[in-house]
């Protein structure tokens, strides 16, 4: 399904995103530079969005799994214990942001100011979508938050049997390439937990975390899960 | 063209409706793969072919969409033996009922360079391996569903260089008449048409009633001899359940009025059953009405089609004649500086660019494939391969997603002879020289006389007049003053007499004489009116731009003169440049991060100072300064990256100033960097290499997803000392494990940093690097710390 593209994206968060501590006041050039960037990433970006509803089961061997997906890993299954069921989601920005992108050559202040609102708006977007969701199916079902393949001990690599699940590439143009990686490259798949009781899900920490020794957040004694710190 | 006689016939062909839809009606599970029914279930598949011929379709589509090698991989079974099962037991039940078979190729399921990383060879291998499984068995080939016009003519290709068989091809496009990755109804007729498909349709993603408007655009645009079909999906699906609910009743009615646009083939796609094709039968027998294309000529990208009667604009910056800085980019492989030269020209109003990279001791061929790869992924605006050799030229046609302009052939036979058969193949239209092995005939009716040789010998080859192009080339005027109305009627009298359009390089024209803008102007504005079509000119000179937006606005092609005004309505309001105000020092721009006054401050100091002493006494200590504050975390990574630019920016006056003293550079120390193999995540290594560039070192950028072997063999050929190798992704370490143990294997006496995201020290020591970067401005430590300072 085509999204709704944000009137605008957040000029301080890009800039936050492009390196600078939350703590640090962006300069005049650094915001002109976020704000170029957030008009070329809005003027560009074709975002689309999908979502399919599964069932949980027990493999034979055990594992959890969603309709053929795998769900392997502790953080996963705690993010969806007392959960039935779940809704897979995927959305992504479209191509024509990267080639935007790649026109800017060696720029790389600017490059990476497009980088970061690019990733932003992919953030924004999946909100949006998981709002539409919560919307169409929490009459019935309480639901968890989003939680997305690479996150904790969840594989990156289950990527693939989402974009197979959802149809991505035949009804969003999202694909995943031989390198297990998403194309186009801001896109997102995720999932969230459905149950007939109240349930929240547990969002990983930094425990597994393949950043947590590097990590900014983690720095300034902050978690990149936080939605607070996302506005 | 490959028609057989049983597709002349001048009837509605009836095709068959969902496969995916009847085969989860009969239990197939999410997740479970279709193709492998062939051989598990083979009885499940002859019962949908059977109840759709019964129906009354006159094609069905073998069970085969996604029966590529590389999507059965891990299935337990070969697309050769999965093909052919599914190909047996359709043509065993089509027989009975005196039908045909299609091969049905789908997308590969990865999309393709350059909007993704698959690259376009492979693909046609593995479309290749489809139909040569199939051959055997079809009747013809159908490619369909497909969003990346790219993977279109891969598989196109793959059909037509492995069997004579005849093809169909439909995309699926999305209400506003693209596909996902921008391809228009348009392009896809040009460019698919062009290259001979005997079919072009739409499937999928929409119900009758949305593609119908997608349809009438495709009727219009696509070449005379080729079919239209659709194959529309049940309605638009429930979002929630992905279920379609369009009835077989509704949908019938829905499909009539394409009979009225002149489709020769109807079906159905998503949530169709054999209940909606036994409708359509009663709305689609006898003959089809007859369809009229609207001929026009165009040259395209998957994107942007660009029509001949707009008074074109083709940029010329991109060929090294005369171009000493474009020449020393080819030799170096700086593709960098050439695709600057494709986004500058855009940027300036270019509608195509024409393309060449032709010297003599270069690998031509080699490098037209890389530039028409590397400038795809820039730009969208049509490309024109210009050069002589027919190798290079097939280089870049292979590659090259959409109808390019071939520059070009003349009225040699050889010429024609070995040109023309690619542009054939490749659905190329071609530019004609009116000249041939006597020269330029002097007079215009000899060389309306070559012109017509070409039309004729292209016509042999299948190549229509309105897809010829004829240059009748631009003379210099202080040499041959007279010439200049010859080639203007000459011109006039091509474009009336035989059907083609015009080309012409103007600037030749004032060559010798002062002011040249002057006459280029006025020689433009002249051929303008006498019929030129595209002018290949330098876009970047505003008087030049100017003469042709006013030439649109004076002959009424742009109307309501709006682009003209979008122009040129802020034309007087200049930028804030160094210039105003207090000059900064060189210094000082550069640690603010000032592009301009970079650049400004470096042009006052060469004015005094030699540029090496510039780099070595004020710019490294000026980037050293803004290092030293982002390590002490005063200053973060957005001014360091500004600060890094503005240093490119003084770079260029200096760069220009060393190359006019004769050569000599900053070169401190080779260095290759690359990101690893499987990772595609390159701006960290871009970063570096910015940084590295900057102080003064020579770096060969590797790319991104570069082979271990690819990494050996650079470092071999420049004996580069430092390595630099960026992951990103946890996923991607191995394999940059495995490129230092190649290059340790190797013996190679070079050392190597390692930097990204998901990297440690640790890891870095555990994989035999010799340095871990922990960011850009360490990785510039690190170089100091090898070349020393």
């Amino acid at each position: 399904m085509q999204l709704t593209l944000p009137q605008q994206l957040s000029v301080k968060q890009v800039c936050h995103w492009m390196g600078l501590p939350s703590t640090a006041q962006a300069d005049p050039q650094t915001l002109a530079l976020a704000e170029k960037a957030c008009e070329i990433v809005l003027s560009s970006a074709q975002p689309r969005g999908i979502y399919r509803v599964g069932s949980l089961q027990l493999s034979p061997d055990g594992e959890l799994q969603c309709e053929n997906i795998p769900l392997c890993g502790t953080d996963i299954a705690r993010h969806l214990q007392k959960c039935d069921r779940a809704v897979w989601l995927a959305v992504t920005i479209g191509t024509q942001t990267e080639m935007q992108t790649r026109r800017l050559g060696k720029d790389m202040a600017l490059v990476c100011a497009v980088d970061a609102a690019a990733g932003l708006l992919a953030e924004t977007l999946a909100d949006q979508l998981q709002e539409t969701i919560r919307q169409e199916l929490t009459e019935t079902s309480y639901m968890t938050s989003r939680y997305s393949p690479g996150y904790g001990d969840f594989p990156i690599e289950t990527q693939r049997e989402v974009v197979r699940f959802l149809d991505a590439p035949r009804k969003i143009g999202l694909t995943v390439n031989s390198g297990g990686i998403l194309i186009p490259r801001k896109s997102i798949t995720a999932v969230c937990g459905l149950s007939d009781q109240p349930v929240k899900g547990h969002l990983a920490g930094c425990a597994h975390c393949v950043l947590r020794s590097k990590c900014n957040y983690r720095k300034e004694g902050k978690y990149c899960g936080d939605r607070e710190l996302a506005k | 063209m490959a028609t057989e006689n049983w597709l002349n016939e001048e009837k509605y062909w009836i095709l068959d409706g969902g496969m995916g839809t009847m085969l989860q009606s009969m239990g197939l599970q999410a997740g479970q793969r279709p193709e492998l029914l062939a051989v598990t279930q083979p009885e499940l598949l002859e019962r949908v072919h059977r109840e759709y011929l019964q129906a009354g379709a006159e094609i069905i589509y073998a069970n085969t969409f996604g029966a590529s090698p590389h999507k059965l991989e891990g299935s337990g079974y070969t697309a050769q033996e999965l093909i052919v099962a599914a190909m047996k037991l359709a043509k065993q039940e089509a027989q009975r009922f005196g039908a045909k078979v299609a091969l049905d190729i789908g997308p590969l399921g990865e999309l393709l360079e350059p909007n993704g990383t698959l690259d376009f060879e492979t693909a046609v291998q593995e479309f290749a391996c489809m139909v040569n499984a199939a051959k055997e068995y079809a009747d013809l080939v159908v490619v369909e569903t497909m969003t990346d016009l790219q993977e279109a003519r891969a598989a196109l290709l793959a059909v037509k260089e492995n069997s004579d068989l005849p093809v169909f091809v439909s995309m699926s496009f999305e209400e506003n008449g693209r596909t996902f990755t921008g391809c228009s109804v348009e392009a896809f007729a040009a460019c698919i048409g062009g290259m001979g498909a005997d079919g072009l349709g739409i499937n999928c993603s929409l119900g009758p009633v949305q593609i119908l408007p997608l349809a009438k655009w495709l009727a219009d645009a696509a070449p005379a001899q080729a079919k239209v079909f659709v194959k529309p999906n049940a309605g638009l699906p429930d979002p929630a359940t992905g279920e379609y609910h369009l009835n077989a009743e509704d949908f019938a009615q829905q499909m009539q009025p394409y009979a009225e646009i002149g489709v020769s083939a109807v079906g159905g796609c998503c949530g169709t059953t054999p209940e909606h094709i036994r409708m359509l039968c009663k709305h689609f027998s006898g003959r089809p009405a007859k369809r009229t294309p609207h001929i026009r000529s165009v040259i395209t990208s998957a994107v942007s089609v660009v029509d001949a009667d707009e008074a074109v604009v083709v940029g010329e910056r991109i060929n090294p004649t005369g171009k000493k800085r474009f020449q020393q980019a080819l030799r170096q492989g700086d593709m960098d500086y050439i695709l600057s030269q494709a986004v500058e020209q855009t940027d300036a109003g270019a509608q195509m660019l024409d393309v060449n990279v032709g010297l003599p001791d270069i690998d031509e061929p080699e490098m037209m494939l890389k530039t028409v790869k590397a400038l795809q992924t820039v730009t969208d605006v049509p490309l024109q391969l210009d050069s002589a050799d027919p190798a290079a030229l097939e280089k870049g046609l292979r590659v090259y997603c959409g109808k390019a302009l071939v520059n070009s052939v003349n009225g040699e036979e050889k010429s024609l002879n070995a040109i023309l058969p690619l542009c054939k193949k490749y659905g190329a239209a071609v530019i004609g020289l009116a000249l041939d092995e006597n020269g330029i005939p002097p007079t215009a009716s000899g060389r309306v006389a070559v012109a017509k040789k070409i039309v004729e010998k292209a016509a042999e080859y299948g190549i229509a007049a309105h897809d010829v192009y004829i240059d009748c080339l631009t003379l210099t005027a202080s040499a041959q003053q007279e010439g200049a109305m010859e080639t203007l009627s000459a011109l006039t009298q091509c474009k009336q007499l035989l059907g083609v359009r015009t080309v012409l390089g103007v600037s030749n024209i004032s060559f010798g004489l002062p002011c040249r803008e002057y006459l280029n102007t006025a020689f433009l504005t002249m051929a303008l009116y006498a019929g030129l079509d595209l002018a290949i000119i330098n876009p970047n000179v505003a008087a030049m731009m100017a003469a042709i937006r006013s030439y649109r606005v004076l002959s009424c092609k742009d109307m309501r003169s709006e682009a003209y005004i979008e122009a040129y309505a802020t034309a007087t309001t200049s930028q804030p440049t160094a210039k105003s105000g207090e000059q900064m020092s060189l210094a000082q721009a550069v640690e603010k991060g000032l592009k301009a006054e970079a650049a400004q401050a470096a042009k006052l100091e060469l004015q005094t100072k030699q540029p090496l002493d510039i780099v070595n006494n004020i710019l490294i200590p000026a980037l050293d300064v803004v290092g030293d504050r982002f390590e002490k975390g005063t200053l973060f990574l957005p001014q360091l990256l500004q600060s890094a630019g503005a240093a490119q920016a003084a770079f260029e006056p200096i760069k220009a100033a060393m190359e006019q003293a004769g050569g000599g550079n900053a070169n401190r120390g080779k260095i290759v960097i690359a990101t690893v193999k499987g990772d595609i995540h390159d701006i960290g290594k871009n970063i570096v290499k910015v940084i590295l560039e900057n102080y003064g070192y020579d770096v060969t950028d590797l790319g991104r997803d570069v082979p271990p072997e690819t990494v050996v063999k650079a470092v071999k050929e420049t004996g580069a000392p430092l390595v630099g190798l960026s992951a990103l992704m946890t996923t991607t370490l191995p394999s940059m494990k495995e490129t230092i143990r190649q290059l340790h294997e190797q013996g190679l006496p070079c050392q190597i940093m390692v930097g990204g995201a998901v990297l440690t020290p640790e890891y870095a020591q555990d994989m035999g690097a010799d340095f871990y970067a922990k960011d850009a401005k360490h990785s510039a430590d690190i170089a100091k710390q090898v070349f020393g300072d």
